[in-house]
């Protein structure tokens, strides 16, 4: 019976059936009697499986709500401590940003699916390629040609390992130093035996001294990285934070700018204390009780997935998706938050700020000119009868200039050649 | 002349404590003329080497700038200045030296001329030019007081690399408008990316269909799509008939766009404020984009203020705030994001916020992994290893306090980047020579400096003598890996290095069981029986199964096999059940029977009995001919037949 069992839960797997085993009374559960044999799983994996068993547990019961993810690891990298000291870490993608499923272009007619077939067309022949291997950049006049092969050798300056360079205090990394979402490592022992314990204690070593790794990570598109050790965070509903470490990826010089330091010439006030310390009230009275990053849900995305819903199930409404991101107008008219808003206002804005902005409502000096622009062009526009010279196709004879003041006056793009000026204004009168 | 033309004169110390970096140098003045004649076709560069005095170069290098370009140049003046200001700077004639500076500052701020000075810190041969590179330093100081004038310490080649923008690319606004507080507080704020990723280029597809003699030919392609039915591959969809499917469950649901604009999400452009939280609460890696920075609109000082007093507050009581974004009218997409205080360090420079997009419900997975304190004590680490892997952190530092921060990303250079201009501008000269290697300043980022590595040699080698690995033998050396370790560093040699103490003893192979081993015969079979990828295996397992029971009864010595062959038979007659195959393990049986008083097996029938090992009946599997009762009497049975 046993083995019969056993068997048929062997084919299951080999067919691609998963087998999750979640034990419901954790304490007397004892794995390696039936389920180890059954699960297939060896040596150190059976004294872990209460551990994972009871977080998978866990996960079903948080994940209900959304749309699920497997945890599915991105990759495994060898990490390069230092000559010859490498382990291995599994890589996961915690945080991605989510986009309403792929397109799937349909003929309209039919709504079958499309098949999109590229060509290359040789714009000097007419013939077309398959697949060009030469690609060329203009550089001083010439086209200077490399073979896709070349292009990839240039592009990989490295082996794909995640090299470690070095330590640093956590202060030194900035909040600019961010181009896209981080990446989650937690060691594995699967080709490399010990990792887990030496990524361990780099862990809780960079975590007692505050401290985050510099290392270099070479795969298709090199970059300097920071590992920062995040130590495991717990409630009684579950995990929080696991425990491990967050690849963030670093800016190069290439990819900092400092707009901040643009407009330099004007004279810069300095805050006082008082204002300070009214913008400090201020924070104090709007301090967000209990915010959790991605509390919120994406307003875009869920209108997205209702309009999807209603159309699909040819529903006449749309559901009404609330906008949580909005901020709490309720809140923000509680009457002590109001009196902090107005005393830092008047702090640093002065007693009559909203008199000095409706009194400045005067147009800019871009816009004053824009207007007498507009003003002498409608006035030398009028001394023409242009449906006259419409009709008796004497346009041409009128310069650019010319033309143009009809142009302004009519709020018409002035831009083009003089056949499209004159096009566009004989569109204009209806001719 | 056009709006974004930049006219850059580059002031070179060439003076005798420069010459060990003028490599880099020359590295770093190459890359900003590469770049700029691919992406600024119209800025011009001018050079001034000077071997002596800061101050007479820079009034060269204006010089230059305002005979060359006057008043009516209308694009963006910059000097470039290199040196390590180690030679003394004279007293003038009349005045001081500050008045000088602040003559030529006044200069520059007229003709609008912005100064970048890279000071480069070499290793000091003598104490007393300390002195004069902290007064060269005053004086350079001294012009960003009055100017638009940044200065920069760069402590390496690799960091010289990366010290100026080579690519200069103009600024431009994601957002203007209020930053709205609440309904009646707003401050005026211009919003900018901090951050954007500078991409490998993108290179055209060359054709080689034209004759290479034409002058006029483009060389370039035409890449063109077509949308076909999956029926009839011949007829082409035109654009307007083609309209979006989305999936929902298994159904494909057509969407024209029409209909998509017309109920899709629309919110006003706006940036309002939701609220303050402590800094802590948000953590690093919830960063999910490049970067913006709030900056207060230029010339309103009322806005300086607000941005200034709300930043230093923000900082005082380590907080920060949650903010919502739409930069555009008609924008279907809505920012949640944590502004975070930067207070400037320099008198000119206004306070500004950074902005870091936060993610939404939808785009957090939340994967639970063990915790470390729950794994085995075997893969913890004990307190040895613990306090080697702390002195490897202290020590492999890369800010050491009251030095320069190593590898600071604001002057690190992209070396993919570099690596391709520098071969682009190889090619061009020899079209066929082979790629350059990467430099040397560059492999500082790819790998560790082996210089910093060997003064932190003991470190690096009592972490690598506590922590023991080794490679899992469960696991075959993927051809991948082996390749990676052959031409890898020592790796290999480590690993072989180390011992194996406290490995667990593995269980089975995972490599799949092609034949009886005399070590482990009723595993093998089993595991032979159980292989689903081919049919044969079963019969080749009963076949090999029962070579190997003949084989020990006959190399049997006194019977001393005979348990053995007992067990072997056991599981025979178990894996025959399962897979309904009786009539091959009774024919064996029979077999064994005849064979008995060659083999002497009278033992062995015995045995056999005891533990109540029969033939296989048709309860057992249909295909059998033997019913309960022959079955039960087996050996008796046959005796008496064969009497």
């Amino acid at each position: 019976m046993i083995r019969t069992t056993l068997q048929r839960a062997k084919d299951a797997q080999e067919l691609g059936i998963m087998i999750e085993l979640l034990p419901m009374s954790r304490r007397e559960f004892n794995v390696s009697i039936f389920y180890s044999d059954m699960l297939g799983l060896q040596g150190e994996e059976v004294s872990q499986f209460l551990i994972t068993a009871g977080d998978r547990l866990e996960d079903m019961t948080t994940q209900l709500r959304k749309r699920m993810f497997p945890k599915r690891k991105v990759k495994s990298i060898n990490f390069v401590i230092a000559n010859g000291f490498c382990i291995q870490v599994n890589a996961y993608a915690m945080v991605r940003s989510s986009v309403p499923g792929s397109i799937m272009w349909l003929d309209s007619v039919t709504n079958l699916p499309l098949k999109i077939e590229r060509s290359f067309i040789c714009t000097d022949t007419g013939a077309v390629v398959q697949q060009p291997r030469i690609c060329f950049q203009e550089f001083k006049g010439e086209m200077v040609k490399f073979t896709m092969e070349e292009l990839s050798e240039i592009k990989k300056i490295s082996d794909d390992h995640l090299h470690l360079l070095g330590f640093k205090p956590l202060a030194c990394l900035k909040d600019y130093h961010n181009l896209k979402p981080a990446t989650f490592l937690y060691p594995s022992d699967e080709d490399i035996l010990g990792s887990t314990c030496a990524f361990i204690a780099l862990h809780r070593s960079m975590l007692r001294l505050q401290r985050f790794a510099v290392a270099f990570y070479g795969n298709s598109n090199p970059h300097l990285v920071a590992l920062v050790a995040q130590d495991e965070i717990a409630s009684t509903c579950g995990q929080l934070e696991p425990p491990g470490m967050h690849m963030i990826y670093l800016p190069y010089s290439d990819d900092i700018r400092y707009p901040e330091e643009l407009h330099l010439d004007a004279p810069i006030p300095c805050a006082t204390v008082e204002q300070v310390k009214k913008a400090g009230a201020l924070i104090k009275r709007m301090d967000l009780k209990d915010f959790s990053v991605c509390q919120f849900s994406n307003p875009s995305l869920q209108r997205h997935y209702g309009i999807l819903q209603a159309l699909a199930l040819g529903e006449d409404d749309i559901p009404i998706v609330k906008d949580e991101t909005l901020p709490d107008e309720e809140g923000m008219a509680r009457p002590g938050l109001v009196r902090a808003v107005e005393e830092f206002k008047v702090a640093v804005y002065g007693e009559n700020h909203d008199q000095e902005e409706a009194a400045k409502g005067n147009p800019s000096q871009a816009s004053r000119k824009r207007k007498a622009i507009f003003e002498v062009a409608l006035k030398e526009s009028a001394s023409y009868d242009w449906d006259e010279l419409a009709e008796n196709g004497k346009l041409k004879d009128l310069t650019v200039m010319e033309l143009k003041t009809y142009l302004t006056a009519h709020s018409l793009p002035v831009t083009g050649k003089k056949e499209a000026l004159i096009s566009r204004i004989l569109t204009h009168l209806g001719k | 002349m056009a709006r974004n033309k930049e006219s850059v004169v580059l002031v070179l110390d060439v003076g005798p404590t420069m010459h060990g970096i003028l490599p880099e140098v020359e590295c770093l003045c190459t890359m900003l003329v590469l770049k700029k004649l691919i992406y600024g076709k119209n800025d011009e560069v001018g050079i001034v080497l000077f071997g002596t005095e800061v101050l007479d170069a820079l009034v060269v290098g204006m010089d230059m700038l305002i005979k060359k370009y006057g008043p009516t140049n209308k694009g963006k003046l910059r000097l470039c200045l290199i040196t390590d200001a180690q030679h003394p700077t004279k007293e003038p004639d009349e005045g001081s030296k500050i008045d000088q500076v602040n003559t030529i500052g006044q200069l520059m701020k007229k003709h609008g001329v912005r100064l970048d000075c890279i000071v480069v810190r070499v290793n000091l041969t003598k104490a007393v030019q300390q002195n004069v590179i902290g007064e060269n330093v005053d004086l350079l100081n001294q012009f960003a007081r009055n100017t638009v004038s940044k200065i920069i310490h760069v402590n390496g080649p690799t960091a010289l690399l990366g010290a100026i923008r080579t690519r200069s690319i103009s600024p431009v606004t994601v957002y203007r408008g209020d930053l709205e507080l609440s309904s009646s507080m707003k401050i005026k704020v211009w919003v900018y990316k901090k951050t954007t990723e500078e991409k490998f280029p993108t290179l055209k597809k060359y054709s080689d269909k034209a004759p290479l003699n034409d002058k006029l030919s483009t060389h370039e392609f035409k890449v063109d799509y077509e949308y076909k039915s999956l029926e009839n591959s011949h007829k082409t969809v035109p654009p307007e008939q083609r309209i979006r499917g989305y999936r929902y469950g298994p159904q494909v649901i057509p969407i024209s766009s029409a209909e998509l604009e017309a109920v899709k999400f629309t919110p006003e452009k706006s940036v309002k404020l939701l609220g303050f939280t402590d800094a802590s609460n948000i953590m690093r890696h919830y960063y999910m984009k490049d970067v913006y920075v709030f900056t207060p609109e230029p010339g309103n000082s009322k806005s300086i203020l607000a941005v200034s007093s709300l930043a230093r507050a923000m900082k005082e009581m380590n907080k920060a705030a949650i903010l919502r974004c739409v930069w555009r009218q008609g924008q279907s997409s809505v920012i949640i994001g944590v502004l975070t205080p930067n207070v400037s360090s320099a008198d000119n420079i206004p306070d500004s916020f950074y902005l870091n997009v936060l993610p939404f419900a939808e785009d957090v997975r939340e994967f639970q992994f063990p915790s470390f304190s729950n794994l085995p004590s075997s893969r913890q680490p004990n307190e040895l290893q613990q306090y080697a892997s702390d002195n490897f952190v202290r020590m492999l530092d890369l800010a050491p306090p009251g030095q320069d921060e190593l590898l600071k990303p604001d002057l690190t250079p992209n070396p993919v980047l570099q690596r391709f201009y520098q071969c682009l501008d190889l090619r061009w000269k020899y079209p066929d020579g082979e790629l350059p290697q990467l430099g040397a300043s560059l492999l500082r980022i790819t790998g560790a400096d082996p210089y910093f590595l060997s003064e932190q040699m003991f470190e690096i080698d009592s972490l690598s003598k506590q922590f023991e690995l080794r490679d899992n033998p469960k696991k075959r050396i993927s051809s991948k890996r082996f390749r990676d370790r052959t031409s890898g560093s020592n790796e290999g040699e480590a690993v072989a290095k180390l011992e194996a103490n406290d490995i667990p003893s593995l269980c089975y192979p995972s490599v799949a069981v092609e034949k009886i081993g005399d070590s482990t015969p009723i595993e093998d079979f089993n595991e032979m029986l159980a292989r689903r990828d081919s049919t044969k295996w079963v019969g080749k397992a009963i076949k090999e199964m029962k070579d190997y029971i003949y084989g020990l009864l006959e190399n049997s010595y006194k019977g001393d096999n005979h348990p053995k062959a007992v067990e072997c038979l056991i599981a025979l007659r178990e894996g025959c059940v399962l897979e309904q195959e009786p009539k091959k393990f009774n024919e064996f049986l029979n077999y064994l029977h005849d064979n008995s008083k060659t083999l002497d097996l009278l033992n062995f029938f015995g045995m056999l009995s005891s533990k109540n090992v029969t033939l296989i009946t048709k309860d057992e599997a249909a295909d059998s001919d033997v019913n309960f009762e022959e079955a039960r009497s087996f050996p008796v049975k046959k005796e008496s037949i064969s009497q």
